[in-house]
């Protein structure tokens, strides 16, 4: 989708500096043919008009050499010079001659005496009679031909003239009239580029995309697949040295990338490798608790998912006869988690140690915890104080899991009233509930990575099978080594899961706690 | 996979869930209920076609509890299925928060 949409930006952006330099490329081509049209015109007028008065000029001077006799009766008899005695019938030759000759498809010739500067013979008969006073527009000396632009009855046009005899030649060529063949030509001629630019538009493009954007989006592809996570993609674009040097660069600082974080990595996995071992330190070792004790066993075990956890479990004797368990489970995962349940730890077992009720305690624990927390951490427990003198148990059930009762008859959950979850809501106050352990009783304790152990496609373990594999437990009556039958039902557990979940990948901690009563 | 549709009208937004709310589509519900302007007070999760909540689930809509709280507002929790209803009665927070079932 997004990959898409890029696409057509890249090819959106493209399109738009090819038709910027298109439209540049026609106001420059504009600017260019305009003037270079109007040199064109203007040369090419000019040489119209000088055959023509060139032409006018030879045939005049044959007029002067041979007289020509008119109507007048005025005969010449010599032929060259400018005499004004030839005046008149040259006027009348001029007159004749000039009529049927016309320049171009507009333009005229003019005769103009030399002494009055008056028209007196013309291709267009309006312009005989006139005067024409314009300095620059004629030369003085005979057989130089002029070039001007003078304004002939208001109208710009352009002339060659030449000096002969009596008379100035000119030849006219209204400037509108070629104006208009110039922008007739200018249109063509901007028409034709135009024309030209669009085959170079068209074929540009296709190179471009040749060469440039189908490189830009192969590299763009790769650059994707990397961004989302596959370091294992190499950019290979090879149309050009640049595209080549751009892979090569992308590759190299992807291979850098990984290194850097397989580094980076390997330091993580050490830190959180001490951060399991300290938190494993803060557990107490069931091995060394009161093995000399007859009255009672424990055993407990923690079997770590990769990341750190937050559970815990905890045994302490608060007097003789009074043994405190408890096991808990601290939301999310990670040095957080672990940092809120050392803190969760120690916070319940200091209270419990000043001699505070089991109910105040956790009630007391909440409210430490709720302060401060701004992650919003919670942590399930479940704390009991066990009366060895005759099995009286004291316990919170703070959202946690079920714990079983092992009796003599099979396995049953311990499940009266649940009480919240601690440190996520203040205020809360909890109870003290009440069970009884007969001699020969175990009670298991376990975290939620027991009952939602996956198998893999989904299904959990589940409190069914927990039952199941519990009935199957021996008793621990007669047993000498209580914490032996203990960690005899925790392996069963343990071994259960294992075969349940069946190689899936163990997403949480498995956390479990078995104390068997002997009075 | 978590799918989310908001539903806003004057009383109330409602966010329905579809998935699993779990620590990786977590995210997307944090990134939907911040998008929800600060005057809403009260909001709704329809959680009638979400399969499971984990515990970051919950750590969602303790925190959201007790922000919405605080302003006087309120959050409700609906239809949860079967599985969610024991996750949030295990876990004491089905007398805690407002739950319709």
């Amino acid at each position: 989708m997004k990959k898409t949409n890029d696409k057509v930006q890249i090819a959106k952006r493209i399109r738009g500096i090819l038709i910027s330099v298109i439209l540049l490329a026609l106001i420059v081509s504009l600017l260019i043919v305009f003037p270079a049209q109007i040199y064109v015109e203007r040369t090419y007028v000019y040489q119209l008009l000088e055959t023509y008065v060139e032409d006018l000029y030879k045939d005049s001077i044959e007029a002067y050499k041979n007289p020509v006799h008119n109507e007048t009766g005025y005969a010449q008899t010599e032929g060259g010079g400018s005499n004004s005695q030839y005046s008149e019938p040259m006027n009348y030759w001029f007159m004749n001659v000039v009529k049927n000759r016309r320049v171009g498809v507009i333009g005229a010739l003019v005769i103009v005496t030399a002494d009055e500067k008056k028209i007196i013979g013309s291709t267009d008969s309006i312009y005989i009679g006139e005067y024409m006073d314009m300095t620059g527009v004629f030369s003085d000396r005979p057989g130089e031909f002029t070039r001007s632009e003078p304004e002939i009855l208001g109208e710009p046009c352009y002339a060659v003239s030449v000096l002969v005899g009596d008379h100035y030649l000119l030849g006219i060529y209204p400037k509108e009239e070629a104006g208009w063949m110039s922008v007739f030509s200018t249109v063509l001629m901007t028409g034709i580029f135009a024309i030209i630019l669009l085959c170079m538009f068209f074929v540009l493009r296709k190179l471009l995309k040749k060469y440039v954007v189908d490189g830009i989006y192969a590299i763009n592809s790769s650059l994707m697949k990397i961004t989302e996570g596959d370091l294992e993609e190499k950019a290979d674009v090879r149309t050009s040295t640049e595209f080549a040097s751009l892979s090569d660069g992308i590759n190299v600082t992807v291979d850098r990338l990984k290194m850097l974080i397989a580094k980076a990595n390997a330091k993580i996995d050490e830190e959180l490798e001490t951060a399991r071992m300290v938190q494993k330190i803060s557990l107490p070792d069931p091995e060394k608790f009161c093995s000399s004790r007859r009255d009672f066993g424990l055993y407990a075990c923690m079997e770590t998912a990769k990341m750190v956890g937050g559970d815990f479990y905890d045994f302490y004797m608060l007097s003789d006869h009074l043994l405190a368990v408890t096991i808990a489970d601290v939301s999310d995962k990670g040095i957080a988690a672990a940092l809120f349940m050392m803190r969760a730890k120690a916070l319940l077992q200091d209270l419990a140690k000043s001699g505070m009720g089991i109910a105040e305690l956790m009630t007391q624990a909440n409210r430490s915890l709720w302060e401060n927390n701004e992650g919003n951490m919670f942590v399930t427990v479940w704390i009991g104080f066990i009366d060895l003198s005759n099995g009286n148990v004291s316990y919170v059930h703070a959202g946690h899991t079920c714990p079983v009762l092992i009796r003599h008859d099979g396995p049953v959950f311990v499940k009266k009233k649940q009480e919240l979850l601690m440190g996520g809501m203040p205020g809360v106050v909890y109870h003290e509930q009440k069970i009884v352990m007969h001699p020969g009783e175990q009670l298991f304790l376990y975290t939620d990575g027991v009952n939602e152990a996956s198998d893999g496609t989904g299904e959990q373990y589940g409190n069914q099978r927990l039952l199941s594999v519990l009935s199957s437990a021996g008793r621990c009556d007669g047993e000498t080594d209580l914490r032996e039958c203990c960690k005899r039902t925790c392996r069963l557990v343990s071994e259960d899961v294992k075969r349940f979940s069946d190689g899936a990948i163990q997403s949480d901690d498995i956390t479990m706690l078995c104390i068997a009563y002997n009075k | 996979m978590l799918i989310i549709n908001t539903v806003e009208n004057e009383v109330q937004t409602t966010l329905i869930l579809e998935g699993r709310l779990d620590a990786e589509s977590v995210k997307d519900l944090k990134e939907a209920l911040s998008g929800i302007s600060e005057n809403v007070t009260d909001i709704e999760i329809d959680l009638e076609k979400v399969a499971s909540v984990s515990s970051a689930g919950l750590r969602v809509f303790l925190q959201l509890h007790n922000q919405l709280n605080q302003g006087g507002g309120r959050l409700t929790i609906s239809h949860p299925q079967e599985v969610v209803r024991e996750v949030l009665e295990n876990t004491g927070l089905m007398n805690c928060l407002n739950i319709v079932i």
